[in-house]
């Protein structure tokens, strides 16, 4: 199957094939990324990395680092 | 396809994988709310304190901070005054001006008073400034150290001035975990010490407390995400091998690591430092405290004489860079003048 990733931080949006039943955590691994420090966003709204994912999906990804007061 | 909740069975919006449980978004509210309470009255951080300035940069973490605040101000008894800075970061990002529009927007969704200094207009530099010209100017200090003295004077000083009892930051645990970790590998004891969630004020400083410090940053931008607040995500466009240089960096990855192979890490390894480790190193510090932040700061200081605030030597290092930098705009008016 394939999801369509925008990745938030970077402005650029990624196919990415997944094997079929994957969830949010198989496809943080597929892009590297941990997910103890990005969200996967569907529909405006957060999903957990045991949410299966379907062909077609879009969510986006957002990297929870940055720099402040 | 959708994941329950384990509370109401409504569709969960993330995993908290060390409590291990999935969480719809009523009920991760509701969570992040009551670790804010419960870190916050473990180590009596609103003890006394009846006025904040809540210190906003615009991100995900200050504006959790903010909203967290506000949410519970009623029950601790404080108020809050809100304080931006226009730190003049722009590298065609417009990275301040970004942060103060996101932080403005908050202060008054929330109605609350606030403060926006501009560091420019108020003090005569940017920190895009001492970038480009620093080192010239003779301020061999990397950017962001300067950044964070400039903040930290700033944050202070209107404190003083508005007279709140505490300024407060949007540190959070994965901050505080990564202080601790660098502070005890170089052995900084009295920075070590500092890693607490309030710090005692007297002798021209006002208290410092972190309300958020016992929330993940993945926490507070899902507070954020889930509250509809706008922030500012972009990363500081002079941060080129991350947060602190490529040390740092790795620090903190490997610190995720551990989090993401043993879920809790960083929270019990920030907890048993402040409940078993700190209270030993205490007693034999030049910083006091009895255990709530609540007795006066030991260490005795003098004053600048060119800005009147406490500073370990004859000027401080912020009227040390301002001096350096009200030079170099002197000589170039001396030359236009043809003196």
């Amino acid at each position: 199957m394939r999801v369509k990733v925008r990745l938030i931080r970077e402005n650029r949006v990624v196919d990415i094939d997944l094997p079929n039943g994957s969830r949010v955590s198989d496809l943080l691994k597929k892009l590297n990324l941990r997910s103890v420090s990005h969200i996967v966003i569907k529909n405006g709204e957060p999903i957990p990395e045991s949410y299966q994912l379907a062909d077609g999906d879009e969510v986006e990804v957002l990297p929870v680092v940055s720099g402040g007061l | 396809m959708a994941v329950k909740c384990s509370r109401c069975g409504k569709p969960a919006v993330a995993e908290i994988r060390y409590t291990r449980s999935r969480l719809c978004r009523e009920h991760l509210i509701e969570f992040i709310e009551r670790r804010f309470r419960k870190g916050n009255e473990e180590f009596k951080v609103f003890k006394n304190i009846r006025r904040i300035v809540a210190a906003v940069s615009g991100g995900k973490d200050s504006l959790a901070m903010l909203y967290l605040l506000h949410r519970f101000s009623s029950v601790y008894g404080y108020e809050i005054i809100g304080l931006t800075i226009d730190l003049g970061i722009d590298r065609g990002k417009e990275y301040s001006t970004k942060s103060v529009e996101a932080a403005v927007e908050s202060f008054k969704k929330l109605d609350i008073e606030y403060v926006v200094v501009d560091l420019s207009r108020e003090y005569g530099y940017t920190i895009d400034f001492i970038r480009d010209r620093g080192r010239r100017l003779g301020i061999r200090r990397p950017v962001c150290s300067v950044c964070g003295i400039t903040k930290r004077y700033i944050m202070n000083r209107f404190a003083l001035e508005l007279g709140a009892d505490a300024v407060a930051t949007g540190h959070n645990l994965n901050d505080l975990a990564q202080f601790i970790f660098t502070n005890m590998y170089g052995g900084h004891i009295d920075e070590l010490i500092k890693m607490y969630p309030k710090l005692p004020g007297g002798n021209g400083f006002t208290a410092k407390i972190k309300p958020v410090f016992m929330l993940y940053e993945k926490e507070t931008t899902l507070y954020s995400i889930l509250n509809n607040i706008r922030f500012h995500h972009d990363t500081c466009p002079h941060l080129e091998n991350g947060i602190g240089g490529r040390f740092q960096t790795a620090i903190r990855e490997k610190l995720e690591q551990l989090e993401e192979e043993f879920p809790g890490f960083m929270l019990n390894y920030v907890l048993t430092y402040m409940r078993r480790i700190r209270p030993l190193m205490v007693s034999g510090s030049s910083m006091g405290g009895d255990g709530d932040g609540d007795s006066g700061e030991k260490i005795s200081v003098g004053r600048c004489r060119i800005c009147g605030m406490p500073s370990l030597r004859d000027v401080c290092a912020f009227c040390s860079i301002r001096s350096r930098v009200s030079l170099k705009v002197s000589e170039t008016i001396s030359r236009s003048r043809g003196d």
